[in-house]
């Protein structure tokens, strides 16, 4: 039983990663319809400017969080402006390829700075906690109740807020939204913004908790989208099930049978799910 | 990843640039991770081969027959992929005219180009990668430098139960790699031999950094000691998260790592006690397992590339100088002669790193094998410390694995 409920924490960590990766890449999809793959590739480059900050130069943690979120804030806009500006005009192929050429632009440029190496975010929140049979040290704590944290607001934002509304309408039919005065191109800013300031925070608390290396952005952006086809698009509570379940199932596919097809595990799950609900577990109703 | 290619391209071209072109010139290909998840190993190796090129050409070259060659070192990047390595060998050697191979980090980079190899009659010397299957596999043109895992697994799992007393051990490693098989199979009879069992193996990929499920479910087969046979950075996590998930055993490896390269991901004192059992590689503070050259190597290692050797070093750094040696033995550069140079060589005398183990009174077995003495290091205080000499038996070890070569031609 202590081994389950061990197991089971260890699968929430890894959900409260592909939690926080799906939020930002859900944002941008459903708001600019871009299948933004390099978007892991952004969350390490967060967390490279994390390690500068807090590593290399010995600036205070909280500081060095800040500052590169706003550097990767501005990035996100920048990427926005530049490589995907008419992303809405284009064939989805050709937004595909820039994606894919931008996380591999980003991923080489990473390389060539920080080499190989892997390197550790020193956060400085390794120490343990005891909850019941089940160990966790504060850091993995910090990252489930981050990821809790920006997930509520987000959702809060979402509903309650005009900037949410804003957002929804962009999301639902930007002919319209631009008709009622709605600033598509600040909405956009705005997302591609946010979603990398999350990408950042993602980026320093895997370099904190695991280490950073260039390629790491093409493994975790796998398993955010996973967890976004799983859901379906558009259904934050689908998003967050969709997250734990891939997390749990890998955790305990790892501890129970082998890591050999953890992977592979998960990815016949979908594909089964997919075959018998094709829009996702929670995609909401379309009517043609 | 082109970029990359590109760079490790050119950054060869500048060195084969360095060379005066009216001189007559040896061309000897690499290929090794430069990135990815093994260049933890794979830039150390490139960085070792590479100094020694530099000193055999500043003491002049290789002496072929009564006149001079320099060294052109053409070195690509593979990323630990056997698709890749394969075709950067055929690169090498169809446009840049290669005589002589070197490099490698695993027998799964290496053994898919054994026909081309052959074929091409390509002497190759491979370095870090411990398979056994590089030379139980018959290929007359391939030496391999370093010991193969079971050599030491067999050592350590004995080590590991008269030494140490450990009982049960529950083993942690990637799994999916050659060389992880052979070693547990020699520390598995090792241990068994003292009275011990291992409890569960849990396996992980090369590049995995979250182990903790495969930790936990080692953690509740209640081990004595939990072994781990994997890269240093993924031994790294695998040591930081067994004590994060509260682990109080005993934690044993084989990885090789440096302080420097442990250190990029966890501090000191999650290392303090662990014990790590692998072949005598080179060491900062005691060279009592090492070569005559070690502190010269160190010291120059620091110079050129400011930073400490790794361990592991000593293999790529010893591999060109014997290479070196064996040509100038043969006195040609034809595949053949050096070939049959490198079966009859003695150890060389100078530039050596490494304590190497003569085979009788040769540098390699009859297997195209070389050895070097097991040891067990504990880190102490932040430190890698040698602990002591382990049993090393070549002789018995060379006739087994003659056996298995045999078998495979």
């Amino acid at each position: 039983m202590n081994e389950l409920l061990q197991q089971l924490a260890n699968g929430l960590v890894m959900s409260s990663l592909y939690l926080l990766l799906a939020l930002g890449l859900s944002l941008v999809f459903g708001v600019l319809h871009i299948p933004h793959f390099a978007f892991g590739s952004v969350a390490v480059l967060g967390g490279y400017f994390g390690l500068v900050f807090i590593n290399r130069m010995g600036f205070p943690i909280w500081i060095s969080i800040l500052l590169a979120i706003a550097i990767s804030t501005a990035a996100g806009i920048l990427l926005e402006r530049l490589p995907y500006k008419n992303a809405n005009e284009l064939p989805p192929l050709n937004i595909f390829i820039i994606s894919l050429g931008l996380m591999t632009f980003l991923n080489n440029t990473m390389q060539l700075i920080f080499g190989p190496d892997q390197f550790q975010v020193k956060l400085d929140a390794g120490g343990m906690i005891k909850l019941g049979p089940v160990m966790l040290t504060e850091l993995r704590l910090i990252l489930i109740l981050t990821a809790i944290s920006i997930t509520v607001a987000t959702a809060v934002i979402l509903k309650k807020s005009k900037l949410g509304t804003a957002i929804r309408a962009v999301a639902e039919n930007r002919e319209a939204a631009l008709l009622m005065g709605i600033s598509i191109k600040g909405i956009s800013a705005f997302v591609f913004g946010f979603a990398s300031a999350v990408g950042a925070l993602v980026g320093i608390l895997y370099g904190g908790l695991y280490s950073l290396v260039p390629t790491r952005g093409n493994d975790l952006i796998f398993f955010g989208f996973a967890a976004l086809v799983l859901a379906g698009m558009g259904n934050l509570m689908g998003t967050i099930i969709s997250c734990l379940i891939i997390g749990i199932f890998q955790s305990l596919t790892i501890g129970y049978i082998s890591s050999h097809y953890s992977t592979v595990a998960v990815f016949v799950m979908i594909i089964l799910v997919l075959v018998f609900k094709p829009m996702g577990l929670f995609a909401k109703e379309v009517r043609r | 990843m082109i970029v990359a290619l590109l760079v490790s391209v050119f950054a060869a071209g500048c060195g084969n640039s360095s060379s005066s072109s009216s001189e007559p010139t040896i061309v000897i290909g690499e290929t090794e991770p430069l990135s990815g998840p093994l260049a933890v190993y794979g830039v150390p190796q490139n960085n070792s081969i590479k100094l020694a090129v530099k000193h055999i050409n500043e003491r002049g070259g290789i002496d072929v027959g009564g006149k001079k060659h320099r060294i052109e070192l053409v070195s690509l990047d593979d990323q630990f992929n056997p698709t890749t390595a394969l075709s950067n060998i055929k690169k090498m050697v169809e446009h840049e005219k290669i005589q002589f191979l070197v490099g490698f980090m695993s027998g799964s980079s290496v053994m898919p180009a054994f026909p081309y190899i052959k074929e091409n009659k390509l002497p190759t010397l491979v370095g870090v990668a411990p398979d056994k299957a590089i030379t139980a596999t018959n290929n007359p043109y391939v030496f391999h430098v370093r010991p193969p895992s079971d050599f030491t697994g067999l050592t350590s799992g004995r080590f590991i139960g008269e030494e140490l007393n450990v009982k049960t051990m529950a083993v942690v490693g990637t799994t999916a790699q050659g060389f992880f098989k052979d070693l547990i199979e020699g520390v598995q009879q090792g241990l068994q031999s003292t009275g011990g069992s291992i409890t569960t193996v849990q396996g992980f990929k090369v590049g995995d950094q979250d182990i903790t499920a495969q930790l936990t479910a080692a953690i509740a087969t209640k081990p004595d000691a939990i072994y781990v046979g994997a890269d240093v950075e993924s031994a790294a996590f695998v040591y930081k998260q067994a004590k994060e998930l509260g682990y109080k055993g005993r934690l044993l490896g084989f990885n090789g790592g440096s302080k420097a390269q442990f250190e990029k991901i966890v501090s000191a004192d999650v290392l303090e006690g662990i014990y790590d059992m692998i072949p005598a590689e080179i060491n900062p503070s005691d060279h009592s397992i090492n070569g005559p050259y070690a502190q010269t190597f160190l010291d120059k290692y620091k110079a050129e590339y400011n930073v400490e050797a790794p361990p592991s070093t000593g293999y790529g750094y010893d591999l060109m100088n014997i290479l070196a040696a064996a040509i100038e033995q043969a006195g040609t550069t034809d595949a053949d002669a050096v070939v049959k140079a490198l079966n009859e060589m003695p150890v060389p005398k100078e530039h050596m790193t490494m304590k190497w183990i003569p085979v009788e009174g040769k540098m390699f077995d009859k297997n195209n094998q070389a050895y070097v003495p097991n040891a067990s290091f504990v880190w102490t205080g932040g430190d890698k410390k040698v602990h002591k000499e382990m049993n090393s038996p070549v002789q018995e070890y060379s006739e087994g694995l003659a056996k298995i070569r045999n078998a495979s031609k």
